[in-house]
């Protein structure tokens, strides 16, 4: 029971990573490759917010989402938007180097100094017994409850909201979307801002966990392989994407080696492209077009 | 000779002279020593803090004058612990800047290239800070070039100390151990395990579990729950700290209570009173602050006066390098060479102010530091770090006798 536990926490972290992917992929067809220093970005405005506001979590949320969504608006505006009309790899690329901008502006404003945010909310990392042999902690219990939340939110949002209409719009066809009269960049920058957040609030879920450093951004990557088993552009891809990459990850290390544990959601992902290259619940068209 | 053709020649010679005086007065106005280090990129936590802590001390150290009234002039470069990068500093800084000595301050998979060029050039490299001494190491092993003050033994020789220690901490404990060995998955860090293995062998401990975590690994958890699915009650690691961080709180949350031992490591002591966590031991080479030695003072006073951002301990490794940099160029003297100065570290005798709590000396053919170990907690109760082993000297790789000191 404990391990299923596990499971769906490691599962539930991956898809607020993925569904990162996912909302810039729908808005802009580009893989961001960038979302890991994003994630690192975000987590050090927590630190810093939370530094500042002298350890209240709630604030320091609020902060570090506002910050982020900035950021991710900023880096469509600034970058992204002035690539629109090249060919989707110079946007890929362009992603690149974006990460390796943002991972220098980290070390040179917070040095390479680990830090443990953790100890400033005082400790959270402490195990709470649900019921016999399963325990989940303060931290592991929001992680959940963050990709519930988003899993439904967000969903909801492309339903029922006029933005989330416009941004189906525009994933749905970019150029029809703007003849109707949607101002396509602000959506997409909307969509960056917003997959900015998802990734902050994955960073700072992170840096309680574990740590925080410039070099964990490489953890943003985790979120890469759930999305395309899922399906680049499903929302619901990235939930069941995720939880096959969590089980392959925890079973691996459990019953072979931790070693494999970091290959196994790639084995994974290679039979599912070979099986389906959309993803599973990804859109064929999208491949085409791709 | 024409009398035209005499002063042309009386000109040159003298023009000759005035440039070797001055060039013999350049090299002696400025100990060039040259740094090659892991400042940024995924090992620089463990290896920045050193170089700033160097830095600081060299800063102390020219404004009290230099060494033998000549400053000493760092040139720092950025290795990002990658071994291409550490072979374009080792060319830049030993044939182009033609430093005295290169200090290195990085990952060990930047020392193959080092040293080959040490040998090439005939430059003396010191291993500082978080160097690990390659005894009987994976990797290149020590050369006539290579001088050891870092505070990192071989893997060996940690693991005649840890497995020893966890014995001991079992025994105070009255606790039957089954232990996890934690590696992360680099040679140097295997090695280290497999050692612990062959170790607890030969000394009664079980080993219940041995493992290598991915440098990469986003997350631990099914690693942590193999640990606790093998009723292992004693982990211990010859990793970095990050490796042991992420799999102690893997561990913790779920629900693990155990106790861990962790190597040491430059940020041993601030990752201790950061976590609080009072089943977590760091087994260091070198005394934390809560020791209320002098040189902490010191170092302390430097850090204020340089506006260093760093607390003390983080600093006290690069520190105890510059005290041997001081010493090494003092004994070298006026005119110092790359020749003198490889004789001069041959039999050099460096009190580190009890950061190591023995002498730095070098022979001719032991160019390493003595190894010896100590043990500390997070107490609860004091809500502070303390002591919980004496010191013990590691020869030769024989496990010791870890003594607690309560």
């Amino acid at each position: 029971m404990n391990l299923l536990v596990v499971i769906l926490i490691q599962a539930s972290f991956y898809a607020l990573l993925g569904m990162g992917y996912v909302l810039i992929y729908r808005a802009t067809r580009v893989l961001n490759l960038a979302h890991g220093d994003l994630m690192v970005f975000g987590a050090y405005l927590f630190f810093q917010a939370l530094v500042a506001t002298g350890g209240s979590l709630t604030l320091a949320i609020m902060a570090a989402a506002l910050g982020a969504a900035l950021l991710g608006a900023m880096v469509y505006l600034g970058v992204m938007r002035p690539l629109a009309s090249y060919p989707v790899a110079v946007g890929v690329l362009a992603t690149i180097a974006l990460g390796l901008v943002l991972r220098t502006i980290v070390t040179v404003i917070w040095s390479a100094q680990t830090r443990y945010p953790a100890e400033l909310l005082g400790r959270t990392g402490q195990p709470i017994t649900l019921f016999a042999g399963v325990n989940v902690s303060g931290i592991d219990a929001l992680i959940i409850a963050a990709a519930v939340i988003a899993m439904i939110g967000f969903p909801l949002l492309l339903r029922l909201s006029t933005v989330g209409i416009e941004m189906r719009g525009v994933a749905e066809n970019a150029l029809l979307a703007a003849q109707r009269g949607i101002n396509i960049h602000r959506i997409n920058a909307f969509s960056w801002a917003a997959a900015t957040v998802m990734a902050t609030v994955a960073g700072i879920f992170f840096s309680i966990k574990v740590r925080l450093g410039p070099d964990i951004w490489y953890v943003g990557l985790a979120g890469f392989a759930p999305a395309l088993i899922g399906g680049m552009d499903s929302l619901k891809g990235v939930l069941v994407g995720a939880v096959i990459v969590a089980a392959a990850e925890v079973l691996a290390a459990l019953y072979i080696a931790p070693q494999v544990a970091l290959a196994a959601p790639f084995l994974v992902l290679l039979v599912a492209l070979w099986m389906r290259p959309w993803g599973i619940f990804g859109s064929r068209e999208e491949l085409e077009r791709i | 000779m024409s009398k035209r053709m005499k002063l042309l020649c009386a000109t040159a010679l003298t023009c000759l002279a005035v440039t070797a005086g001055g060039g013999a007065a350049s090299a002696q106005s400025t100990f060039k020593i040259g740094i090659s280090g892991a400042a940024t990129g995924p090992a620089s936590p463990n290896y920045s803090p050193n170089i700033e802590g160097l830095r600081t001390y060299v800063r102390a150290l020219n404004d009290r004058g230099g060494v033998n009234g000549s400053k000493v002039e760092l040139i720092v470069l950025d290795d990002k612990a990658a071994p291409s990068e550490a072979a374009s500093n080792a060319k830049r800084l030993m044939d182009d800047e033609q430093v005295l000595a290169v200090g290195l301050m990085s990952l060990s998979s930047t020392y193959a290239p080092m040293f080959q060029a040490a040998t090439r050039t005939k430059t003396p490299v010191l291993l500082l800070g978080m160097g690990v001494c390659p005894a009987t190491a994976t990797g290149p092993q020590m050369n006539p070039f290579i001088f050891c003050s870092g505070s990192t033994s071989d893997p060996n020789t940690a693991a005649a100390w840890q497995v020893p220690l966890v014995k001991a901490l079992a025994e105070k404990n009255k606790d039957k151990v089954r232990l996890a060995l934690i590696a992360m998955d680099i040679p140097i860090s295997r090695q280290g395990v497999d050692t612990m293995e062959k170790i607890a062998g030969t000394i009664g401990v079980e080993v219940a579990d041995k493992q290598a975590i991915p440098p990469a690994a986003a997350d631990v958890s099914g690693a942590a729950a193999r640990i606790i699915s093998k009723d292992a009650n004693y982990a211990t690691s010859y990793a970095p700290v990050s490796t042991t961080v992420q799999m102690l709180g893997a561990l913790r949350r779920q629900g693990w209570n155990g106790w861990y031992v962790h190597n040491h490591s430059s940020d041993a002591e601030d990752t201790l009173r950061q976590l609080k966590d009072p089943k977590l031991v760091m087994s260091p080479e070198y005394a934390f602050t809560v020791e209320k030695l002098p040189i902490f003072d010191a170092i302390a006073a430097a850090a204020k006066k340089y506006d260093g951002n760093l607390p003390v301990d983080k600093l006290t490794l690069g520190w105890a390098s510059g005290m041997v940099l001081e010493a090494a160029l003092k004994k070298c003297g006026d005119g110092c060479s790359k020749e003198k100065l490889l004789e001069s570290l041959v039999g050099l005798n460096v009190q580190t102010g009890g950061i190591y709590p023995d002498p730095i000396n070098w022979t001719k053919d032991d160019h390493r530091r003595p190894a010896s170990f100590v043990a500390y907690v997070w107490d609860e109760k004091s809500q502070s770090i303390k002591r919980i082993t004496e010191w013990a000297k590691v020869k030769d790789g024989e496990p010791v006798v870890a003594r607690m000191t309560n």
